[in-house]
């Protein structure tokens, strides 16, 4: 069923989607549609992705109306990746949107989370010069807790001449999390998750545009806290004396924050990234507060050398626990089987090609050591420290 | 080493080397082409740079008195592409596809709609004369012909 959804939607993309781009009525329709091939060499970073795999793909559609001040819209969207996602049609973003000045404007409904630069338009693959993010900052294993929120937000600009401009956004709301996410797997040692329920979440942004061209800074903060249920995994009896399959709960707090700037003269744009993460969490009313942060950075460059072809290059690096870097520490509590899975250190080469300005063709090449981000679930026999991964897609956009 | 990797190794070669047998970027066309217009009943006659980028980007949403800006573009392809590429690089500091990535990242992200875009000048002058708090961009050749209900504007630094 959901393949015949995926289908549905590419056929009506490429077929209907020219025809109907732009306005019918007051309605606004666009959409996109992307295919990747990944293979990866040495371990499997998706599902089976060592024999090269093209579950890797994303589809979207939206609709949007304009009255006066009142914007009213929402994009269906569907994705493949590994495991994750197949092609389940969700809603990405509905929301009504009234600006009441420059200076503030609100936005009720479900709402992007602003994080970093790109977390707005992380599944947008024509909205960057890589295929894949960062995933020092963009983490996919969190991509559940990134999505967007239902919430009541306020957003704005204060336009000066002399000093620069400031934009702000902030959010308050839920993020719906999903019983099969990151988050789920990072506590399947724990309890055996058949329920996750979102308790409230807090985001916002604040970036400043310099009067130098083009050189920008955002600081981004994101809070969540919700609890999953289900029955305990044995490692709870050796660890706490429950027996296994007695009903528990973990409450989580999680925070994140980014800090980000960016150059571009020209041709040429520089980009950089540092997140930090604390993940707190609780087994409820049994055991007090535990929590670890985690860190991340990454550096890229970007050069366009003439309207259909930019070379992009990032060197990305994710330590999973923020103290114990080299994890030793955790290797000797048993809490990782090999020290490079404390790590992820990741060299990509991009080259993107638009064909035109509606079709992108990208070719990538990485070269990573460390462990630390393979999707929780993904059967490697032996894990490697070193390992590859290429990745080419093709994508389609109309609006 | 591995057949695949030598696959990759020699496309991202091949990828790199292919770059300097590309075609380069145009240069900046003259500033002195492009001419702002506006509508006549528009209460200024002089821009910055600065509030031109932030209505072109939709930043700015509002004229001073309160009239919802209503910004115009010419198209990016075609016999208006020169006249756009001059405009976004010397007035808002970015070339055409960024700044085609700019509103297809507002777009994507409900966050704003796209600028109406006009694939001859004449189309986009006979709209801002009949739009209210309506502003766009010409070439100066065509700024030289009779245009009733627009006035030039002037841009300060």
């Amino acid at each position: 069923m959901k393949r015949i959804i995926f289908l549905a939607g590419f056929v009506s993309i490429f077929c209907l989607g020219p025809a109907f781009a732009g306005q019918v009525g007051d309605i606004n329709i666009r959409g996109f549609i992307s295919q990747g091939y990944l293979q990866t060499e040495d371990n499997n970073y998706i599902q089976n992705s060592k024999d090269g795999t093209f579950e890797f793909n994303e589809v979207g559609i939206n609709f949007s109306t304009q009255m006066d001040e009142l914007r009213l819209g929402m994009q269906l969207f569907s994705r493949d990746y590994g495991n994750i996602g197949n092609n389940e049609l969700v809603i990405d973003w509905a929301f009504a949107d009234y600006a009441f000045a420059t200076q503030l404007g609100l936005r009720v409904g479900i709402v992007k989370i602003p994080y970093g630069f790109y977390n707005e338009t992380r599944y947008m693959d024509p909205l960057r010069t890589s295929i894949l993010l960062p995933s020092s900052v963009y983490n996919e294993v969190y991509r559940d807790a990134f999505s967007s929120m239902k919430c009541a937000g306020i957003y704005g600009s204060f336009l000066s001449q002399k000093i620069g401009s400031l934009e702000y956004q902030a959010q308050v709301g839920v993020t719906p999390m999903e019983i099969d996410g990151g988050f789920a797997k990072l506590m399947s040692f724990f309890l055996d998750v058949e329920e996750a329920n979102a308790d409230s979440s807090i985001a916002g942004a604040l970036t400043y545009n310099a009067p130098i061209e083009n050189l920008r800074f955002r600081v981004s903060h994101y809070n969540t806290q919700f609890s999953l249920s289900g029955p305990a995994t044995p490692l709870q009896s050796i660890m706490r004396g429950i027996p296994a399959g007695t009903p528990i709960q973990y409450d989580l707090d999680t925070t994140f924050d980014a800090f980000s700037a960016e150059f571009i003269r020209n041709r040429f744009r520089l980009t950089g990234e540092y997140q930090l993460t604390n993940v707190a969490f609780a087994l409820a009313g049994i055991t007090g507060e535990t929590d670890f942060d985690q860190e991340g950075w990454y550096v890229e460059g970007a050069y366009r050398f003439c309207d259909y072809f930019e070379l992009g290059l990032y060197y990305s690096e994710f330590y999973y626990y923020k103290d114990d870097k080299d994890g030793k520490e955790h290797v000797a509590r048993g809490t990782i089987a090999y020290d490079h899975n404390a790590w992820q250190k990741d060299i990509c080469l991009t080259g993107r090609f638009d064909i035109t300005d509606n079709w992108i063709f990208k070719l990538e090449g990485h070269k990573v050591n460390g462990t630390a981000q393979i999707e929780p679930g993904v059967v490697n026999e032996n894990l490697e420290e070193d390992w590859y991964m290429y990745i080419a897609k093709v994508s389609y956009n109309f609006w | 080493m591995t057949p695949t990797r030598k696959l990759a190794f020699f496309i991202l070669f091949t990828l790199v080397l292919s770059v300097f047998w590309m075609p380069q970027v145009n240069g900046l066309a003259a500033q002195d082409t492009i001419v702002i217009i506006a509508n006549k009943n528009l209460p200024l006659n002089e821009l910055t740079h600065t509030d031109l980028q932030n209505i072109f980007l939709g930043k700015q949403v509002h004229w001073n008195n309160g009239e919802r800006i209503e910004f115009v573009v010419l198209d990016k392809s075609g016999q208006t592409g020169n006249i756009h590429e001059s405009f976004t690089r010397n007035y808002l500091r970015k070339s055409a596809s960024q700044y085609l990535n700019y509103w297809k990242k507002m777009v994507f992200t409900g966050k704003g709609n796209p600028p109406k875009s006009f694939n001859n000048e004449n189309g986009l002058v006979d709209y801002v004369g009949s739009t209210k708090g309506s502003i766009g961009y010409i070439s100066s050749q065509t700024a030289q012909g009779d245009a009733e209900n627009v006035k030039i504007i002037r841009v300060v630094q």
